[in-house]
Protein backbone atom coordinates (compact mmCIF):
# COMPACT_ATOMS: atom_id res chain seq x y z
CA UNK A 1 0.00 0.00 0.00
CA UNK A 2 1.25 3.53 -0.80
CA UNK A 3 1.97 5.88 2.15
CA UNK A 4 -0.02 8.45 0.07
CA UNK A 5 -3.05 6.09 -0.28
CA UNK A 6 -3.46 6.52 3.66
CA UNK A 7 -6.46 8.99 4.95
CA UNK A 8 -7.70 7.86 8.40
CA UNK A 9 -10.53 10.97 7.64
CA UNK A 10 -13.88 9.26 8.78
CA UNK A 11 -15.52 8.66 5.06
CA UNK A 12 -18.51 10.58 6.02
CA UNK A 13 -16.47 13.57 6.14
CA UNK A 14 -14.44 13.03 2.89
CA UNK A 15 -17.64 12.73 1.17
CA UNK A 16 -18.21 16.24 2.18
CA UNK A 17 -15.36 17.49 1.08
CA UNK A 18 -15.58 15.63 -1.77
CA UNK A 19 -19.23 17.34 -2.19
CA UNK A 20 -17.85 20.66 -1.32
CA UNK A 21 -15.28 20.93 -3.43
CA UNK A 22 -17.76 19.30 -6.58
CA UNK A 23 -20.11 22.16 -5.40
CA UNK A 24 -17.05 24.74 -5.28
CA UNK A 25 -15.62 23.81 -9.19
CA UNK A 26 -19.67 24.35 -10.53
CA UNK A 27 -20.10 27.95 -8.10
CA UNK A 28 -16.24 28.66 -10.31
CA UNK A 29 -18.12 27.29 -13.26
CA UNK A 30 -20.94 29.15 -13.35
CA UNK A 31 -19.65 31.96 -11.86
CA UNK A 32 -17.21 32.10 -15.03
CA UNK A 33 -19.96 31.78 -17.37
CA UNK A 34 -21.61 34.61 -15.83
CA UNK A 35 -18.79 36.48 -16.39
CA UNK A 36 -18.28 35.71 -19.61
CA UNK A 37 -21.99 36.63 -20.64
CA UNK A 38 -21.86 39.70 -18.70
CA UNK A 39 -18.16 40.30 -20.59
CA UNK A 40 -19.64 39.36 -23.59
CA UNK A 41 -22.79 41.47 -23.57
CA UNK A 42 -20.71 44.54 -22.48
CA UNK A 43 -18.42 44.30 -25.48
CA UNK A 44 -20.89 43.92 -27.85
CA UNK A 45 -22.89 46.87 -26.65
CA UNK A 46 -20.41 48.62 -26.04
CA UNK A 47 -19.53 47.99 -30.20
CA UNK A 48 -22.95 48.79 -31.26
CA UNK A 49 -22.57 51.83 -29.67
CA UNK A 50 -19.71 53.11 -31.06
CA UNK A 51 -20.66 51.85 -34.79
CA UNK A 52 -23.95 53.90 -33.70
CA UNK A 53 -22.38 56.95 -32.73
CA UNK A 54 -19.90 56.57 -35.72
CA UNK A 55 -22.55 56.61 -37.81
CA UNK A 56 -24.53 59.22 -36.65
CA UNK A 57 -20.87 60.98 -37.18
CA UNK A 58 -20.94 59.93 -40.73
CA UNK A 59 -24.49 61.30 -41.75
CA UNK A 60 -23.83 64.59 -39.91
CA UNK A 61 -20.71 64.89 -42.66
CA UNK A 62 -22.58 63.54 -45.01
CA UNK A 63 -26.04 66.40 -44.57
CA UNK A 64 -24.46 68.90 -46.94
CA UNK A 65 -23.85 66.23 -49.55
CA UNK A 66 -27.08 64.96 -49.26
CA UNK A 67 -28.65 67.99 -49.14
CA UNK A 68 -26.88 69.06 -52.84
CA UNK A 69 -27.64 65.43 -54.00
CA UNK A 70 -31.77 66.07 -53.44
CA UNK A 71 -31.31 69.68 -55.20
CA UNK A 72 -29.65 68.21 -58.09
CA UNK A 73 -32.69 65.35 -58.25
CA UNK A 74 -35.25 68.14 -57.74
CA UNK A 75 -33.61 69.97 -60.86
CA UNK A 76 -32.74 67.17 -63.04
CA UNK A 77 -36.40 66.25 -62.64
CA UNK A 78 -37.80 69.83 -63.37
CA UNK A 79 -34.61 69.89 -66.69
CA UNK A 80 -36.17 66.52 -67.98
CA UNK A 81 -39.87 68.21 -67.81
CA UNK A 82 -38.43 71.34 -69.86
CA UNK A 83 -36.69 69.32 -72.33
CA UNK A 84 -40.24 67.62 -72.47
CA UNK A 85 -42.15 70.38 -72.84
CA UNK A 86 -39.69 71.76 -75.55
CA UNK A 87 -39.86 69.03 -77.72
CA UNK A 88 -43.69 68.71 -77.58
CA UNK A 89 -43.88 72.17 -78.60
CA UNK A 90 -41.14 72.45 -80.97
CA UNK A 91 -43.78 69.35 -82.53
CA UNK A 92 -46.49 71.42 -82.58
CA UNK A 93 -45.71 74.68 -83.94
CA UNK A 94 -45.05 75.23 -87.48
CA UNK A 95 -41.60 75.42 -89.40
CA UNK A 96 -40.53 78.34 -91.62
CA UNK A 97 -36.84 77.03 -91.89
CA UNK A 98 -37.47 76.07 -95.52
CA UNK A 99 -38.74 79.28 -96.47
CA UNK A 100 -36.35 81.05 -94.62
CA UNK A 101 -33.46 78.58 -96.35
CA UNK A 102 -35.39 79.84 -99.52
CA UNK A 103 -34.52 83.21 -98.41
CA UNK A 104 -31.27 83.00 -97.81
CA UNK A 105 -30.47 81.65 -101.35
CA UNK A 106 -32.80 84.19 -103.02
CA UNK A 107 -30.54 87.28 -101.19
CA UNK A 108 -27.67 85.75 -102.40
CA UNK A 109 -28.29 85.94 -106.05
CA UNK A 110 -29.69 89.11 -105.45
CA UNK A 111 -26.98 90.61 -103.98
CA UNK A 112 -25.36 89.77 -107.27
CA UNK A 113 -25.94 92.68 -109.38
CA UNK A 114 -24.06 91.42 -112.30
CA UNK A 115 -26.60 88.59 -112.61
CA UNK A 116 -23.56 85.92 -113.06
CA UNK A 117 -25.46 83.73 -110.85
CA UNK A 118 -28.89 82.02 -111.93
CA UNK A 119 -30.49 79.37 -109.86
CA UNK A 120 -31.71 76.20 -111.94
CA UNK A 121 -32.80 74.67 -108.73
CA UNK A 122 -33.22 74.00 -105.37
CA UNK A 123 -34.31 71.24 -102.69
CA UNK A 124 -34.60 71.36 -99.70
CA UNK A 125 -34.19 67.75 -97.95
CA UNK A 126 -34.07 66.37 -94.40
CA UNK A 127 -31.55 64.16 -93.19
CA UNK A 128 -32.50 60.27 -92.12
CA UNK A 129 -33.52 60.68 -88.05
CA UNK A 130 -30.78 59.69 -85.53
CA UNK A 131 -28.11 60.94 -87.39
CA UNK A 132 -25.47 63.17 -85.40
CA UNK A 133 -24.04 66.80 -86.90
CA UNK A 134 -20.66 67.66 -85.91
CA UNK A 135 -20.10 71.21 -85.60
CA UNK A 136 -16.77 72.10 -84.41
CA UNK A 137 -16.20 71.03 -80.72
CA UNK A 138 -19.62 70.88 -80.01
CA UNK A 139 -21.86 68.02 -80.20
CA UNK A 140 -25.62 69.00 -81.53
CA UNK A 141 -28.60 66.19 -81.14
CA UNK A 142 -32.01 66.91 -82.44
CA UNK A 143 -35.58 65.45 -81.71
CA UNK A 144 -36.10 66.48 -85.46
CA UNK A 145 -33.90 65.22 -88.56
CA UNK A 146 -31.41 67.93 -89.84
CA UNK A 147 -32.18 70.00 -92.77
CA UNK A 148 -29.73 70.45 -95.93
CA UNK A 149 -30.34 72.33 -99.16
CA UNK A 150 -29.18 70.96 -102.62
CA UNK A 151 -28.77 74.43 -104.84
CA UNK A 152 -27.85 74.18 -109.14
CA UNK A 153 -27.06 76.79 -110.35
CA UNK A 154 -25.21 78.28 -113.69
CA UNK A 155 -22.40 81.07 -113.15
CA UNK A 156 -20.77 82.68 -116.00
CA UNK A 157 -18.03 84.59 -113.68
CA UNK A 158 -16.41 82.67 -110.96
CA UNK A 159 -15.85 85.62 -109.05
CA UNK A 160 -19.30 86.19 -108.46
CA UNK A 161 -19.85 82.28 -107.94
CA UNK A 162 -16.94 82.58 -105.31
CA UNK A 163 -18.69 86.05 -103.66
CA UNK A 164 -21.99 84.09 -103.98
CA UNK A 165 -20.67 81.37 -101.87
CA UNK A 166 -18.84 83.72 -99.44
CA UNK A 167 -22.21 85.27 -98.79
CA UNK A 168 -23.77 81.96 -98.20
CA UNK A 169 -21.33 80.65 -95.94
CA UNK A 170 -21.44 84.39 -93.88
CA UNK A 171 -25.18 84.54 -93.62
CA UNK A 172 -25.04 81.83 -90.32
CA UNK A 173 -28.14 79.99 -91.11
CA UNK A 174 -25.43 76.97 -93.02
CA UNK A 175 -23.51 75.43 -90.95
CA UNK A 176 -21.43 73.81 -94.06
CA UNK A 177 -21.15 74.65 -97.69
CA UNK A 178 -19.27 71.98 -99.98
CA UNK A 179 -19.20 72.47 -103.73
CA UNK A 180 -20.53 68.93 -104.47
CA UNK A 181 -19.61 68.55 -108.59
CA UNK A 182 -19.19 71.86 -111.14
CA UNK A 183 -18.88 71.07 -114.81
CA UNK A 184 -17.59 74.40 -117.23
CA UNK A 185 -20.27 74.38 -119.99
CA UNK A 186 -17.70 73.89 -123.82
CA UNK A 187 -19.92 75.97 -125.07
CA UNK A 188 -20.43 78.98 -123.35
CA UNK A 189 -17.81 78.98 -120.48
CA UNK A 190 -20.49 79.19 -117.83
CA UNK A 191 -20.18 76.45 -114.46
CA UNK A 192 -22.99 74.18 -113.83
CA UNK A 193 -22.38 74.32 -110.00
CA UNK A 194 -24.39 71.89 -107.76
CA UNK A 195 -23.62 73.33 -103.54
CA UNK A 196 -24.97 71.10 -100.53
CA UNK A 197 -25.33 73.57 -97.51
CA UNK A 198 -26.25 71.50 -94.61
CA UNK A 199 -28.85 74.06 -92.71
CA UNK A 200 -28.11 75.26 -88.96
CA UNK A 201 -31.89 74.88 -87.67
CA UNK A 202 -32.09 77.61 -85.07
CA UNK A 203 -35.10 75.96 -83.11
CA UNK A 204 -32.76 73.31 -82.06
CA UNK A 205 -31.62 73.02 -78.42
CA UNK A 206 -28.09 73.81 -77.76
CA UNK A 207 -26.95 71.48 -75.02
CA UNK B 1 14.14 53.15 14.96
CA UNK B 2 15.46 49.56 13.79
CA UNK B 3 12.87 48.30 16.79
CA UNK B 4 9.89 50.31 15.25
CA UNK B 5 10.87 48.69 12.28
CA UNK B 6 11.29 45.04 12.38
CA UNK B 7 7.89 44.24 13.15
CA UNK B 8 6.67 45.23 9.99
CA UNK B 9 9.75 43.43 8.22
CA UNK B 10 8.46 39.86 7.70
CA UNK B 11 5.23 41.33 6.22
CA UNK B 12 6.60 43.57 3.69
CA UNK B 13 9.27 40.27 2.78
CA UNK B 14 6.41 38.24 2.58
CA UNK B 15 4.72 40.62 -0.01
CA UNK B 16 7.92 41.00 -2.07
CA UNK B 17 8.98 37.42 -2.18
CA UNK B 18 7.04 35.14 -4.76
CA UNK B 19 4.58 32.82 -3.17
CA UNK B 20 6.03 29.22 -2.89
CA UNK B 21 4.08 26.14 -3.84
CA UNK B 22 4.55 23.39 -0.67
CA UNK B 23 3.09 21.47 2.03
CA UNK B 24 2.41 22.07 4.96
CA UNK B 25 2.91 19.56 7.76
CA UNK B 26 1.08 19.67 11.23
CA UNK B 27 2.05 17.55 14.13
CA UNK B 28 -0.78 17.06 16.72
CA UNK B 29 0.28 16.38 19.55
CA UNK B 30 -0.87 15.48 23.14
CA UNK B 31 -0.11 18.91 24.60
CA UNK B 32 0.40 20.49 21.64
CA UNK B 33 0.90 20.92 17.88
CA UNK B 34 3.67 22.02 15.29
CA UNK B 35 3.54 22.98 11.67
CA UNK B 36 6.17 23.19 9.08
CA UNK B 37 5.78 24.77 5.19
CA UNK B 38 8.15 22.87 2.99
CA UNK B 39 8.53 22.48 -0.35
CA UNK B 40 10.65 21.00 -3.02
CA UNK B 41 13.40 22.08 -5.40
CA UNK B 42 15.66 20.65 -7.28
CA UNK B 43 18.63 20.45 -4.66
CA UNK B 44 16.53 19.08 -2.26
CA UNK B 45 13.64 20.07 0.63
CA UNK B 46 13.44 23.05 1.63
CA UNK B 47 11.48 24.67 4.89
CA UNK B 48 10.04 27.66 4.71
CA UNK B 49 8.55 28.52 8.13
CA UNK B 50 7.58 27.19 11.31
CA UNK B 51 4.95 27.14 14.36
CA UNK B 52 4.60 26.14 17.57
CA UNK B 53 1.26 26.02 19.77
CA UNK B 54 1.06 24.71 23.21
CA UNK B 55 -2.54 24.02 24.28
CA UNK B 56 -4.13 24.87 27.84
CA UNK B 57 -5.46 21.86 28.45
CA UNK B 58 -4.67 18.28 27.58
CA UNK B 59 -6.17 15.02 25.77
CA UNK B 60 -4.94 13.01 28.77
CA UNK B 61 -6.32 14.36 31.92
CA UNK B 62 -2.91 13.72 34.19
CA UNK B 63 -3.80 16.07 36.71
CA UNK B 64 -6.73 16.00 39.21
CA UNK B 65 -8.02 19.34 38.24
CA UNK B 66 -10.64 18.26 36.56
CA UNK B 67 -10.11 19.17 33.03
CA UNK B 68 -12.17 17.42 30.83
CA UNK B 69 -9.78 17.42 27.84
CA UNK B 70 -9.74 18.61 24.56
CA UNK B 71 -12.79 18.69 22.68
CA UNK B 72 -13.07 19.42 18.57
CA UNK B 73 -14.11 22.63 18.36
CA UNK B 74 -10.91 23.74 20.54
CA UNK B 75 -9.05 21.60 18.37
CA UNK B 76 -10.07 23.50 15.00
CA UNK B 77 -9.23 26.95 16.77
CA UNK B 78 -5.37 26.22 17.57
CA UNK B 79 -5.06 24.54 14.46
CA UNK B 80 -6.63 27.86 12.83
CA UNK B 81 -4.83 30.09 15.01
CA UNK B 82 -1.26 28.31 13.90
CA UNK B 83 -1.78 27.19 10.35
CA UNK B 84 -0.44 29.34 7.69
CA UNK B 85 -2.54 31.25 5.63
CA UNK B 86 -3.61 30.38 2.18
CA UNK B 87 -4.37 33.97 0.77
CA UNK B 88 -1.67 34.01 -1.48
CA UNK B 89 -2.52 31.02 -3.52
CA UNK B 90 -0.95 28.33 -4.16
CA UNK B 91 -0.31 26.73 -1.21
CA UNK B 92 -3.15 24.14 -1.20
CA UNK B 93 -2.12 21.44 0.65
CA UNK B 94 -2.15 20.17 4.31
CA UNK B 95 -1.07 16.67 6.37
CA UNK B 96 -1.76 16.11 9.70
CA UNK B 97 -1.13 13.09 11.93
CA UNK B 98 -2.78 12.96 15.55
CA UNK B 99 -1.75 12.37 18.65
CA UNK B 100 0.02 8.50 19.29
CA UNK B 101 -2.94 6.45 19.58
CA UNK B 102 -3.93 2.62 19.62
CA UNK B 103 -1.42 0.53 17.70
CA UNK B 104 -2.00 -3.10 18.49
CA UNK B 105 -0.63 -6.02 17.44
CA UNK B 106 -3.06 -8.37 16.47
CA UNK B 107 -4.18 -11.47 13.78
CA UNK B 108 -5.76 -10.55 10.64
CA UNK B 109 -9.04 -12.34 11.80
CA UNK B 110 -9.33 -10.71 14.93
CA UNK B 111 -10.02 -7.23 13.33
CA UNK B 112 -13.47 -7.52 13.59
CA UNK B 113 -13.46 -8.93 16.52
CA UNK B 114 -15.48 -6.97 19.31
CA UNK B 115 -13.06 -7.70 22.28
CA UNK B 116 -10.59 -6.05 19.74
CA UNK B 117 -12.41 -2.59 18.71
CA UNK B 118 -13.41 -2.48 22.81
CA UNK B 119 -9.42 -2.52 23.18
CA UNK B 120 -8.70 0.36 20.61
CA UNK B 121 -11.66 2.43 22.10
CA UNK B 122 -9.93 1.96 25.52
CA UNK B 123 -6.73 2.91 24.31
CA UNK B 124 -7.95 5.96 22.35
CA UNK B 125 -9.42 6.90 26.06
CA UNK B 126 -10.06 10.50 26.14
CA UNK B 127 -9.80 11.43 22.40
CA UNK B 128 -12.46 9.37 21.86
CA UNK B 129 -15.79 11.39 22.28
CA UNK B 130 -19.19 9.52 22.67
CA UNK B 131 -20.33 8.77 19.75
CA UNK B 132 -16.84 9.16 17.17
CA UNK B 133 -16.32 6.45 14.69
CA UNK B 134 -12.85 4.48 14.63
CA UNK B 135 -10.51 4.89 11.80
CA UNK B 136 -8.22 2.38 11.29
CA UNK B 137 -5.00 1.26 8.94
CA UNK B 138 -3.08 -1.74 8.92
CA UNK B 139 0.34 -3.05 7.61
CA UNK B 140 1.48 -6.57 7.05
CA UNK B 141 4.72 -7.25 9.56
CA UNK B 142 7.50 -8.08 7.69
CA UNK B 143 7.03 -12.27 6.24
CA UNK B 144 5.14 -13.08 9.02
CA UNK B 145 0.87 -13.23 9.07
CA UNK B 146 0.29 -10.84 12.26
CA UNK B 147 -1.20 -6.94 11.21
CA UNK B 148 -0.55 -4.16 12.93
CA UNK B 149 -3.59 -2.12 13.43
CA UNK B 150 -3.12 2.22 14.04
CA UNK B 151 -6.41 3.61 15.06
CA UNK B 152 -7.35 7.23 15.93
CA UNK B 153 -11.14 8.66 16.85
CA UNK B 154 -12.79 9.81 13.52
CA UNK B 155 -14.22 13.07 15.43
CA UNK B 156 -10.79 14.49 15.88
CA UNK B 157 -9.42 13.49 12.51
CA UNK B 158 -12.66 15.37 11.49
CA UNK B 159 -12.38 18.10 14.09
CA UNK B 160 -8.43 18.51 12.82
CA UNK B 161 -9.55 18.31 8.57
CA UNK B 162 -12.04 21.36 9.75
CA UNK B 163 -9.57 23.52 11.03
CA UNK B 164 -7.32 22.88 7.80
CA UNK B 165 -9.57 23.23 5.67
CA UNK B 166 -11.06 26.84 7.19
CA UNK B 167 -7.38 27.78 6.62
CA UNK B 168 -8.38 27.60 3.19
CA UNK B 169 -6.66 23.88 2.36
CA UNK B 170 -8.92 22.32 -0.23
CA UNK B 171 -7.77 18.27 0.64
CA UNK B 172 -6.62 17.82 4.28
CA UNK B 173 -4.91 14.31 4.80
CA UNK B 174 -4.60 12.62 8.00
CA UNK B 175 -1.72 10.43 7.89
CA UNK B 176 -0.33 7.49 9.96
CA UNK B 177 1.74 8.05 12.81
CA UNK B 178 3.25 5.23 12.04
CA UNK B 179 4.12 5.65 8.44
CA UNK B 180 5.46 9.38 8.90
CA UNK B 181 8.25 8.04 11.90
CA UNK B 182 9.42 5.97 9.33
CA UNK B 183 9.75 8.52 6.69
CA UNK B 184 10.86 10.73 9.94
CA UNK B 185 13.78 7.77 9.92
CA UNK B 186 14.45 7.87 6.15
CA UNK B 187 15.13 11.54 6.15
CA UNK B 188 17.58 11.52 8.95
CA UNK B 189 20.26 9.91 6.80
CA UNK B 190 21.74 7.52 8.77
CA UNK B 191 21.21 3.59 8.78
CA UNK B 192 19.48 3.49 11.63
CA UNK B 193 15.78 1.39 12.02
CA UNK B 194 14.45 2.66 15.14
CA UNK B 195 12.86 5.80 15.95
CA UNK B 196 11.73 7.03 19.77
CA UNK B 197 8.96 9.92 19.42
CA UNK B 198 9.79 11.23 23.03
CA UNK B 199 7.25 14.05 24.15
CA UNK B 200 6.07 15.67 27.09
CA UNK B 201 2.91 12.96 27.55
CA UNK B 202 3.88 9.96 25.18
CA UNK B 203 6.74 7.86 24.30
CA UNK B 204 6.57 5.86 20.86
CA UNK B 205 9.02 3.96 19.12
CA UNK B 206 8.61 2.27 15.72
CA UNK B 207 11.14 0.22 13.85
CA UNK B 208 11.16 0.03 10.33
CA UNK B 209 11.25 -2.41 7.55
CA UNK B 210 14.37 -2.43 5.35
CA UNK B 211 13.97 0.37 2.93
CA UNK B 212 13.44 -1.33 -1.06
CA UNK B 213 16.15 -1.01 -3.33
CA UNK B 214 17.27 2.63 -3.86
CA UNK B 215 16.38 3.60 -7.34
CA UNK B 216 18.29 6.99 -8.98
CA UNK B 217 16.11 9.78 -10.02
CA UNK B 218 18.59 11.95 -11.17
CA UNK B 219 17.22 11.19 -14.77
CA UNK B 220 14.39 13.62 -14.43
CA UNK B 221 16.54 16.54 -13.95
CA UNK B 222 16.71 16.33 -10.13
CA UNK B 223 20.23 17.19 -8.32
CA UNK B 224 19.37 15.38 -4.99
CA UNK B 225 18.74 11.63 -4.25
CA UNK B 226 14.89 11.69 -2.47
CA UNK B 227 14.80 9.28 0.11
CA UNK B 228 13.59 6.15 -0.33
CA UNK B 229 11.04 6.02 2.30
CA UNK B 230 10.66 2.93 4.98
CA UNK B 231 7.94 1.33 5.91
CA UNK B 232 6.84 0.88 9.52
CA UNK B 233 7.20 -2.51 10.90
CA UNK B 234 6.62 -2.24 14.68
CA UNK B 235 5.12 0.11 16.49
CA UNK B 236 4.57 0.57 20.17
CA UNK B 237 3.91 3.66 22.94
CA UNK B 238 5.71 3.34 25.96
CA UNK B 239 3.10 3.84 29.05
CA UNK B 240 4.06 5.60 31.64
CA UNK B 241 7.59 7.11 29.53
CA UNK B 242 6.45 10.34 28.97
CA UNK B 243 8.53 13.39 30.07
CA UNK B 244 5.59 14.71 32.41
CA UNK B 245 6.66 11.55 34.47
CA UNK B 246 10.11 12.62 35.51
CA UNK B 247 9.09 16.10 36.13
CA UNK B 248 6.31 14.60 38.11
CA UNK B 249 9.02 12.30 40.22
CA UNK B 250 11.04 15.37 40.83
CA UNK B 251 7.70 17.68 41.78
CA UNK B 252 8.77 20.28 39.16
CA UNK B 253 5.79 20.06 36.74
CA UNK B 254 4.09 23.54 35.67
CA UNK B 255 0.69 23.68 36.64
CA UNK B 256 0.00 27.18 34.63
CA UNK B 257 -2.30 26.04 31.90
CA UNK B 258 -1.53 28.97 29.25
CA UNK B 259 -1.65 28.95 25.59
CA UNK B 260 1.90 29.36 24.08
CA UNK B 261 2.00 29.87 20.40
CA UNK B 262 4.67 31.17 18.02
CA UNK B 263 5.21 31.37 14.38
CA UNK B 264 7.97 32.09 11.77
CA UNK B 265 5.64 32.29 8.96
CA UNK B 266 3.93 35.97 8.33
CA UNK B 267 0.40 34.36 6.67
CA UNK B 268 -0.35 32.96 9.89
CA UNK B 269 -3.02 34.48 12.56
CA UNK B 270 -0.69 34.21 15.45
CA UNK B 271 2.66 36.59 15.46
CA UNK B 272 4.98 35.21 17.83
CA UNK B 273 5.49 38.91 19.71
CA UNK B 274 1.89 38.75 20.58
CA UNK B 275 1.95 36.14 23.38
CA UNK B 276 5.15 36.24 25.74
CA UNK B 277 3.56 34.65 28.58
CA UNK B 278 3.75 31.63 29.85
CA UNK B 279 6.94 30.45 28.47
CA UNK B 280 7.32 27.67 26.12
CA UNK B 281 7.12 23.69 27.83
CA UNK B 282 10.76 22.77 28.44
CA UNK B 283 12.36 20.29 30.66
CA UNK B 284 14.82 20.26 33.34
CA UNK B 285 18.29 19.60 31.77
CA UNK B 286 19.84 17.84 34.72
CA UNK B 287 21.10 14.18 34.58
CA UNK B 288 19.51 13.45 38.47
CA UNK B 289 16.36 14.75 37.78
CA UNK B 290 16.46 12.91 34.12
CA UNK B 291 18.17 9.44 35.03
CA UNK B 292 15.56 7.74 36.58
CA UNK B 293 12.85 8.27 33.82
CA UNK B 294 15.12 7.26 31.47
CA UNK B 295 16.56 4.00 33.50
CA UNK B 296 12.82 3.00 33.38
CA UNK B 297 12.26 4.15 29.79
CA UNK B 298 15.33 1.97 28.80
CA UNK B 299 14.11 -0.98 30.24
CA UNK B 300 10.90 -1.23 28.12
CA UNK B 301 12.85 -0.04 25.13
CA UNK B 302 14.88 -3.11 25.61
CA UNK B 303 12.01 -5.38 26.22
CA UNK B 304 10.47 -3.84 22.89
CA UNK B 305 13.96 -4.35 21.46
CA UNK B 306 13.74 -8.20 22.35
CA UNK B 307 10.33 -9.02 20.76
CA UNK B 308 10.90 -6.53 17.47
CA UNK B 309 14.36 -9.04 17.04
CA UNK B 310 11.69 -11.98 16.95
CA UNK B 311 9.80 -10.87 14.18
CA UNK B 312 10.81 -11.78 10.56
CA UNK B 313 12.21 -8.72 8.80
CA UNK B 314 12.61 -6.94 11.37
CA UNK B 315 16.82 -5.47 11.96
CA UNK B 316 17.06 -3.56 14.88
CA UNK B 317 20.72 -2.95 14.57
CA UNK B 318 22.17 0.66 13.74
CA UNK B 319 21.78 3.46 16.01
CA UNK B 320 18.52 4.72 17.98
CA UNK B 321 17.34 8.60 16.88
CA UNK B 322 15.69 10.36 19.06
CA UNK B 323 12.86 13.27 18.01
CA UNK B 324 10.60 15.06 20.13
CA UNK B 325 11.44 17.30 23.17
CA UNK B 326 13.39 14.70 24.71
CA UNK B 327 15.55 14.68 21.07
CA UNK B 328 16.09 18.46 21.39
CA UNK B 329 17.30 18.21 25.06
CA UNK B 330 21.49 16.37 24.61
CA UNK B 331 21.26 14.99 27.89
CA UNK B 332 18.59 12.98 27.39
CA UNK B 333 20.31 11.04 24.40
CA UNK B 334 23.47 10.53 26.49
CA UNK B 335 21.61 9.05 29.70
CA UNK B 336 19.42 7.11 26.98
CA UNK B 337 22.51 5.76 24.82
CA UNK B 338 24.24 5.13 28.41
CA UNK B 339 21.37 2.95 29.71
CA UNK B 340 20.62 1.01 26.34
CA UNK B 341 24.61 0.72 26.01
CA UNK B 342 24.15 1.36 21.74
CA UNK B 343 24.48 4.86 19.97
CA UNK B 344 21.59 7.49 20.21
CA UNK B 345 21.40 10.13 17.95
CA UNK B 346 19.12 13.20 17.92
CA UNK B 347 17.10 13.76 14.96
CA UNK B 348 18.10 16.88 12.35
CA UNK B 349 16.82 18.35 8.96
CA UNK B 350 19.09 17.08 5.90
CA UNK B 351 17.04 19.85 3.90
CA UNK B 352 18.67 22.36 1.57
CA UNK B 353 17.33 25.26 3.60
CA UNK B 354 15.59 26.06 7.21
CA UNK B 355 13.70 28.91 8.41
CA UNK B 356 15.56 32.17 8.34
CA UNK B 357 16.06 32.11 12.35
CA UNK B 358 17.40 28.84 12.40
CA UNK B 359 20.14 30.04 15.29
CA UNK B 360 17.26 30.71 17.67
CA UNK B 361 14.97 28.53 16.80
CA UNK B 362 14.08 25.06 18.83
CA UNK B 363 15.59 21.93 18.23
CA UNK B 364 14.73 20.19 14.46
CA UNK B 365 13.66 17.21 16.82
CA UNK B 366 10.31 19.31 17.79
CA UNK B 367 9.57 18.98 13.69
CA UNK B 368 10.53 15.72 12.96
CA UNK B 369 7.02 14.60 12.58
CA UNK B 370 5.64 17.48 10.69
CA UNK B 371 8.09 17.84 8.22
CA UNK B 372 8.14 13.77 7.77
CA UNK B 373 4.60 14.38 7.24
CA UNK B 374 5.13 17.18 5.01
CA UNK B 375 8.02 15.67 3.00
CA UNK B 376 6.11 12.46 2.41
CA UNK B 377 3.56 14.28 0.47
CA UNK B 378 5.55 15.06 -2.66
CA UNK B 379 5.52 12.11 -5.19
Amino acid sequence: MNDLSINLLPLKYRRKIAMLSIVRCWVRVGVATLLLVVVSAGVALFHRNQQHSGVARLEKLAEPIQSQMLLNDQLSSELNAVRKRIAHLGQLAPSDDALQTLGAFALATAHDESKAIRLKSIAIQQAKLGTTVHSGSNMKSSSSAPMYALVSLVATDEVQLNEWLGFIRQHGRFRDVRIGRSLQDPLTGAWNVDIEADVDVEKELQL
Amino acid sequence: MSNLLSPSLPSAKSWLQPARRGVVGIDVGMHGLTTVHVSESKKGYRWHSRGLSQYATTFVDEEPSGNSGVTALQMRRWIEEVMPRTLCGPRRKGVAVLPPAAAVLRWPNDINDPLLQASIRSDLGAMLSPGDSIESCSWQIGAGNRQMIYSVSGGLAAAVAEGISRCGYQTPRIDARPHVMARALSLHSTAAHTLIEWGWSDCTIMFAGRPPETTDQTESGRIFRKPVWSKPLLCRTLRGCSLSSAMKMVGQVSTEAGVYAESTDPQTRTAPQRRTAPQRRTIDQSSETLRPLVQAAAEEIQRTLRYAQSLDGADVGGPIVLCGLAGSTPVVAQLLSEALGRPVERWRWDGCQRPLDHSAAPDDSLFAIALAAACGEFP
